[in-house]
């Protein structure tokens, strides 16, 4: 096969997995309590920046920032939930969707207030380096942000599936009555879901940052990608994602491998223009 | 006497699930017809295949010997089939007189002349006082005088309801009975009423349809379906 | 809740003292430049009635329809991109310019829209915002249209019929003055016909207006096709003004987004809310960024964030709302 071809397969699978995880999280609060969180591309954007501030201020490798990073998104997403979502829950459409522009555009430039708009990496990492199999380069921070993000993957459908938790998030999503009925008590399932889906957000960002550019627009992209892949997926369902997401990490690097690189996004955006108009429940989801 | 109202066969499936099933029965001009059932027979599921919000898997919908079969709601509503809803869907932030001119706005489009035909079906319905109150502060009782008044502001010459009785007093249910009437003597217009509770419909209805698991088991005058074997097994089989 | 649904204006205000509270409030406009002298404040009212005009486009769809768009740049970039290629390649004037790309926009919208419209609430919002990113991306890699380098209008003789004016600002302020006034009756126009009747029922109760005859689909492609119309001749009349177009200022998300912010923060459905939202934010927005410094630090945005989250959750009427409140 063209090494070309090859190339753009394997890192568009590795790039799959984070968006899957990042999707992840997108469509928990989605499908639990049917808001759509327009921060959530800058949830990831402040867990990168976590690695970041950690590396360069107290010189800890990004790899030991991930758990710091997911943790503190999943306090944003707490925080998130208690200040500003509570209180719009009930409220009209339009008002659900600014809140958390709102918040989008307060958390990109806050970060571009403090830390300029500039790019930035971490270079030299425990992870740096690359390796070559069957003509193909893999970058290492790459690999292991992959492995990484199916770990996470795994363990938040093990959390929705197999605990009691997973259980009453469901059951709230389902209906929240009922739920409320068997003792449930649904806002602690929709602060936790925020936070939830928080820190599968910061965990993204702080893969990525061992490999990915930095800069305070960066949750923009993935954001919008996050979007395209929870409506491929089905809106609130997690193994949708997961899988949509390694087939929008495939379409985008494909995309850039049969045309200019420049137009990969509108085929992604395109695929998403399609599935909302022609099978809006997406590939996975049930009506 | 010719059909105002046809369906022939009309099927309409849920996935597995057979909501209505070969379903054929007339509805003739002047009429009052109830077409009644227990709790998921499929009443409101052929209530909307015909007035356009579902469009059935099989058979036909004619109206005025016309083939209506998926047609939109709104053009089933333009040929003068107007319809309520079971859960009152008024415009909340809009008043009474402006809730009524929607409605009176499919057959014009002067605005003085839609105001003036909302007065009228207002005051017809009993919210002559009220015009100008919004609509969300109404009473449930009113909202579904207002929900008649609109559609009713379609010149229609098919008025379908909803469950129209679920939720009233005794004495608001003798009022929605006595309006109703006045609606087939003064207006002409063609009733046909979708409803769970037997008592009301019975004396109203001129003819009564009887719809059990999608299919419909008895058709004819209140006092015979009211002793036909099938019709009182369907309803006790619900308790 | 529901945010809209009243007229625009409501009736009690519709009085002879509004009517001279309007007067007042054109003649002041007219009259501005002469008192402010300098480029920054006519610069300054410029942009506000700009954007107060781009606000009442938005609110036709937005407020009246009850249809969240979210990528009314495109529309925006559409009529700046038409009218400044027109002339660039052809010598059209930039006034047929204006109302060809006015009139693809409005084309542009009913083709994307109308399929569009059976999706609801958020997943419009969405579709939206994607239209606007292709929009973005292709405009921003096409060297026929400029590409990421954007389009440079030449300095031509200063002219109403060249839509040019140089350094003199009054006649740009004048022309967006009459472009706000036209939005503005063509809303109230709209708002007590029939479509604005039917607007505000689709908006309400998209299921019981069918009910009464309302083609839902057509009355929301109406009320997208003036919308888009609108933004566009706003685009048009920025590319004069500024003189140069690229696809991050006249197709960035951003944009549709600062849009809407002026629309929520002054009030949605409101004849005047886009104006209010727009003197107040606008200001605001300059303000900061003469006095925070640091040309593109983003202060100003963090202050819109700010704002937009205060508003949704505490005042979701907007300021009008609070006007009317104090009533």
């Amino acid at each position: 096969m063209n090494p070309d071809l090859m190339q753009a397969i394997t890192s568009g699978l590795l790039l799959g997995f984070i968006y899957s995880l990042v999707a992840v999280g997108l469509t928990l609060i989605w499908g639990v309590m049917d808001i759509v969180n327009f921060a959530h591309g800058d949830f990831l954007m402040l867990g990168m920046y976590t690695s970041y501030v950690l590396y360069t201020f107290f010189g800890i490798d990004p790899l030991f920032s991930i758990p710091v990073a997911g943790a503190l998104l999943f306090v944003v997403g707490v925080v998130t939930y208690r200040t500003i979502i509570r209180r719009i829950l009930d409220g009209p459409m339009l008002i659900q969707i600014f809140s958390t522009f709102g918040l989008m555009i307060f958390l990109r430039y806050v970060i571009f207030a403090v830390f300029k708009p500039d790019y930035r990496s971490i270079q030299k990492t425990l992870l740096s380096g690359t390796f070559r199999i069957f003509g193909v380069y893999v970058g290492i921070p790459e690999l292991v942000a992959a492995a990484g993000a199916l770990v996470t993957t795994g363990i938040i459908f093990w959390i929705m599936n197999y605990t009691k938790t997973g259980a009453a998030i469901t059951a709230t999503a389902e209906n929240r009555e009922a739920a409320q009925l068997m003792g449930i008590d649904p806002d602690r399932i929709f602060s936790l879901s925020w936070g939830i889906g928080g820190a599968a957000a910061g965990i993204a960002g702080a893969l990525l940052a061992n490999f990915f550019y930095i800069f305070p627009e960066v949750g923009g992209v993935f954001g919008l990608t996050a979007f395209v892949v929870v409506c491929l997926g089905g809106f609130g369902s997690i193994h949708g994602a997961f899988v949509a997401g390694i087939l929008v990490g495939l379409v985008e690097s494909l995309g850039g491998y049969v045309a200019p690189p420049e137009y990969k996004h509108i085929f992604v955006y395109s695929i998403f223009i399609f599935v909302l108009l022609v099978r809006p429940r997406g590939l996975f989801g049930v009506t | 006497m010719s059909a105002l109202l046809s369906l022939r066969g009309v099927t309409k499936r849920f996935g597995g699930l057979v909501a209505n099933r070969d379903v054929t029965f007339d509805v003739h001009e002047g009429e009052i017809v109830g077409l009644i059932g227990p709790n998921g027979a499929g009443k409101s599921t052929l209530f909307n295949c015909i007035a356009g919000y579902f469009s059935p898997d099989g058979g036909k919908v004619f109206f005025q010997g016309r083939d209506i079969t998926g047609y939109s709601p709104e053009k089933v509503t333009h040929l003068g089939i107007a319809r309520t809803f079971q859960i009152v869907k008024i415009f909340g932030n809009m008043t009474v007189r402006e809730n009524i001119m929607v409605g009176a706005f499919c057959r014009t489009w002067s605005v003085s002349r839609a105001s003036e035909e909302a007065e009228a079906w207002g005051t017809f319905v009993g919210l002559g006082g009220k015009l100008d109150y919004m609509a969300g502060e109404l009473t449930l009782a009113e909202q579904k005088w207002l929900q008649l008044g609109r559609a009713l502001a379609t010149r229609p010459r098919l008025l379908l309801m909803d469950e129209v009785f679920a939720g009233l007093t005794q004495a608001e249910i003798k009022s929605a009975v006595n309006l109703i009437k006045r609606i087939k003597e003064e207006k002409g217009i063609t009733v046909l009423i979708v409803e769970h509770v037997m008592d009301v419909v019975m004396p109203l209805s001129d003819r009564v349809i009887v719809l059990d698991n999608g299919e419909k088991i008895a058709e004819g005058k209140p006092e015979e379906v009211s002793r036909d074997e099938r019709v009182i097994r369907a309803y006790l089989g619900e308790e | 809740m529901n945010l809209t649904g009243l007229f625009l204006i409501r009736k009690e205000e519709l009085n002879l003292r509004s009517l001279l509270f309007t007067l007042g409030g054109v003649f002041l406009a007219l009259a501005y430049p002469f008192v402010f002298r300098k480029p920054f404040p006519q610069d300054l009212l410029i942009k506000v009635l700009l954007f107060a005009f781009l606000g009442n486009a938005w609110n036709i769809l937005g407020g009246l329809a009850g249809q969240v768009s979210l990528g009314h740049a495109m529309f925006f970039g559409l009529g700046a991109y038409t009218s400044t290629l027109l002339f660039l390649n052809f010598g059209v004037s930039p006034w047929v310019g204006l109302v060809a790309g006015a009139f693809l926009a409005g084309v542009v919208s009913i083709i994307l829209g109308y399929p569009s419209f059976k999706l609801k609430g958020h997943y419009f919002a969405m579709i939206t915002i994607a239209f606007g990113e292709v929009f973005h991306i292709l405009f921003r890699n096409v060297d026929a249209v400029g590409g990421a380098s954007g389009l440079f209008l030449p300095i031509l003789d200063e002219s109403f019929g060249n839509f040019y004016f140089g350094v003199n600002k009054i006649p740009y302020l004048y022309i967006i003055l009459s472009f706000y006034l036209l939005s503005t009756l063509t809303i109230f126009l709209l708002d007590r016909s029939k479509v604005g009747f039917y607007l505000r029922a689709i908006n309400s109760e998209e299921d019981a207006a069918r009910s009464l005859g309302v083609n839902s689909a057509l009355y929301k492609s109406v009320a997208m096709f003036f919308s888009a119309l609108f933004t566009a001749m706003g685009g048009t009349f920025y590319a004069q003004y500024v003189t140069f177009i690229d696809p991050p200022s006249v197709y960035h998300l951003m944009l549709s987004i600062q849009i809407v912010l002026i629309v929520i923060l002054g009030g949605v459905g409101t004849l005047f809310g886009p104006l209010v939202g727009a003197a107040v934010l606008i200001p605001l927005s300059e303000f900061t960024r003469i006095y925070l410094g640091g040309t593109g630090r983003g202060y100003d945005l963090i202050i819109y964030g700010l704002l937009i989250i205060v508003f949704a959750v505490y005042q979701p009427t907007g300021l009008m709302g609070l006007i009317r409140r104090r009533k």
